[in-house]
């Protein structure tokens, strides 16, 4: 079967420096596939070409069969796909309903619509305030965003991502900077995104990836040195190296 | 609840615009009205502006580029052709919206102090082909001789008649620009306020609206620009230099960015201290740049912030 997202040849270069050698991976539909990797090992610059935020110096995206290569972020939305930042990039006066509702309606195609009250786009309301309570966020619907908590922020970046009706997502490290008990509650709910859209997940954290992904890739400096299912990846010698010598190494450090 | 919610955001300005309406049935002088009417113009001019700064997070210091633009378009027909007021906009609006679909595009492109700069930039390139083009403009003499508006064949030779129609386009500009910002469009520069590549990734096609939002920023500021040409039967180059753009931010600014009511207050004020004070010493702009900081250092949201902010600490303080 096709993948959802396909990637190939995928390169880019910050001067001298090749971030991203090289790169290819397939997305199977309803998949969750994750990308990781040690700290700058390039994944970032690889979500970033995928996702539309860098122009990647060679290769591919497909996208549902289709070349998407080098799109703005916003031609990307509309193809179908989403993503979130690593960084939580919330609106934050906004109310948490209305941060779900703005992309309900761009992907309703209104955000050219001047005349009409946006409070007044009733199938976005329904849409966001549904997602929020699929999500477990319904409660602080009417909330301004700023006053979330980091997790429920990390959680708000997903529902707005999913009311943009994507058929991939594209998650960049959900789980950075949580506690153990939230990181378990955003593995499970990503674990359920795949039954909406194929997920491609770029983590840094080895464990919860293994728990959660239908296949992984692991990148090193820039290249792929594996791919395949979690069981496949957590005995391959050389991910074992990569990470456990960059485990010790922090080790050391520390 | 939204429907009083909506009366209710209707009510304030039609009673505004009312008291306004009758002031020069109830002793205000003919000075004062004039003086009133220029403010209001300015309130049009700043609430265009507010459209950029305050809703799409793009601060111009070339403001001044829209309305002088529209002041020498309007003038110049007006004098030429005919003083109706309608026909001078239309044309005000011919020459400024496609110079604002053709600069817009360009500085859309860019944010923060590169879109400050470019801003700048468009208005003294402006300026100073107001100044060269003698031939058209009269250069530094500024244009002359425009006759007085006309609406619908009647013509407005009274200060109050002219003050009524500026009144009417005030409360129509307030009504549209707060129904924009509250729309679905709205909103979306509101987003790309806050964060464009966020914007971005949500589906939103940040250039085109940008560049949207600053072409409907210069429409109105074109209506303020018509405005004030014939409130002063003519224009000069200094329409369009930049202390004017820097006028207008500083209103914007002053009555508080994001709000519209804001730039309404801001203007007004603005244009009676100005009066009250170069009459008694020349260095009024020190004595408005002081007012100004101390404002802006204390409410950050300008006098609409300040005004809210002790709103609220006496209704602490009642309950």
């Amino acid at each position: 079967m096709a993948g959802a997202l396909v990637i190939r040849g995928l390169s880019k270069s910050f001067g001298a420096f090749r971030a991203v050698e090289g790169v290819s991976l397939e997305v199977a539909p309803g998949h969750v596939h994750s990308l990781i990797g040690p700290n700058g090992a390039g994944k970032t610059t690889a979500f970033n070409c995928v996702s539309g935020f860098l122009k990647p110096d060679a290769g591919q995206v497909l996208l549902d069969g289709r070349d998407v290569t080098g799109w703005a972020p916003h031609r990307l939305v509309s193809a179908g796909m989403a993503r979130t930042f690593q960084i939580t990039r919330v609106f934050g006066e906004l109310t948490v309903l209305e941060n779900v509702a703005l992309a309900a309606r761009s992907q309703e195609g209104m955000n050219l619509e001047m005349w009409r009250p946006a409070g007044s786009v009733a199938t976005a309301q329904a849409r966001a305030l549904d997602i929020l309570t699929t999500l477990g966020l319904a409660d602080r619907a009417e909330s301004n965003a700023e006053h979330l908590a980091h997790g429920e922020k990390r959680v708000l970046e997903i529902a707005i991502a999913l009311a943009l009706q994507p058929t991939v997502i594209l998650l960049d490290e959900p789980t950075a900077g949580m506690s153990s008990g939230e990181t378990e509650r955003i593995a499970a709910l990503i674990r359920s995104l795949s039954a909406r859209a194929s997920v491609l997940l770029v983590e840094h954290d080895m464990e919860i990836v293994l728990g959660i992904s239908d296949v992984v890739t692991v990148m090193t400096q820039g290249s792929v040195i594996a791919s395949g299912p979690p069981s496949a990846i957590s005995r391959d010698a050389r991910v074992q190296e990569a990470y456990l010598g960059v485990t010790a190494a922090v080790g050391a450090a520390c | 609840m939204r429907k009083t919610a909506g009366l209710r955001g209707l009510v304030l300005p039609l009673v505004a615009a009312g008291i306004l309406a009758i002031l020069p049935y109830a002793g205000a002088s003919p000075f004062t009205i004039t003086l009133l009417t220029e403010s209001l113009i300015f309130a049009i001019w700043a609430m265009s502006l507010d459209l950029l700064v305050g809703y799409t997070g793009l601060v111009s210091f070339g403001h001044a580029a829209a309305f002088g633009l529209a002041a020498y378009a309007a003038g110049y027909f007006a004098r030429e052709v005919t003083g109706d007021f309608f026909f001078a906009l239309l044309v005000a609006e011919a020459v400024v919206i496609p110079v604002a679909l053709g600069f817009g595009f360009v500085v859309a492109r860019v944010s923060g102090i590169a879109f400050a700069v470019i801003s700048l930039c468009i208005a003294q390139v402006l300026f100073t082909i107001a100044v060269t083009w003698r031939s058209v403009t009269n250069g530094m003499d500024g244009l002359v001789g425009v006759p007085l508006p006309r609406v619908a064949g009647v013509t407005l030779a009274s200060g109050n008649a002219f003050y009524l129609l500026t009144v009417l386009c005030l409360v129509a500009v307030y009504l549209w620009l707060t129904r924009l910002v509250d729309s679905p469009f709205g909103r979306t520069l509101q987003a790309i306020r806050t964060n464009e590549e966020r914007a971005a990734s949500i589906g939103i096609d940040v250039h085109r609206h940008k560049w949207l939002a600053f072409v409907l920023s210069w429409a109105v500021a074109a209506l303020a620009g018509t405005l004030m040409v014939f409130l002063k039967a003519g224009t000069t180059p200094m329409s369009l230099h930049w202390t004017e753009s820097g006028n207008v931010l500083i209103m914007t600014i002053f009555g508080g960015i994001g709000t519209l009511l804001g730039p309404v207050l801001g203007s007004t004020v603005f244009v009676f201290v100005r009066d009250e004070f170069t009459t008694r010493f020349k260095a009024w702009q020190f004595v408005f740049g002081l007012v100004f900081v101390v404002v802006v250092l204390l409410f950050p949201t300008g006098l609409v912030g300040a005004v809210n902010r002790i709103r609220s600490f006496l209704w602490r303080a009642r309950s």
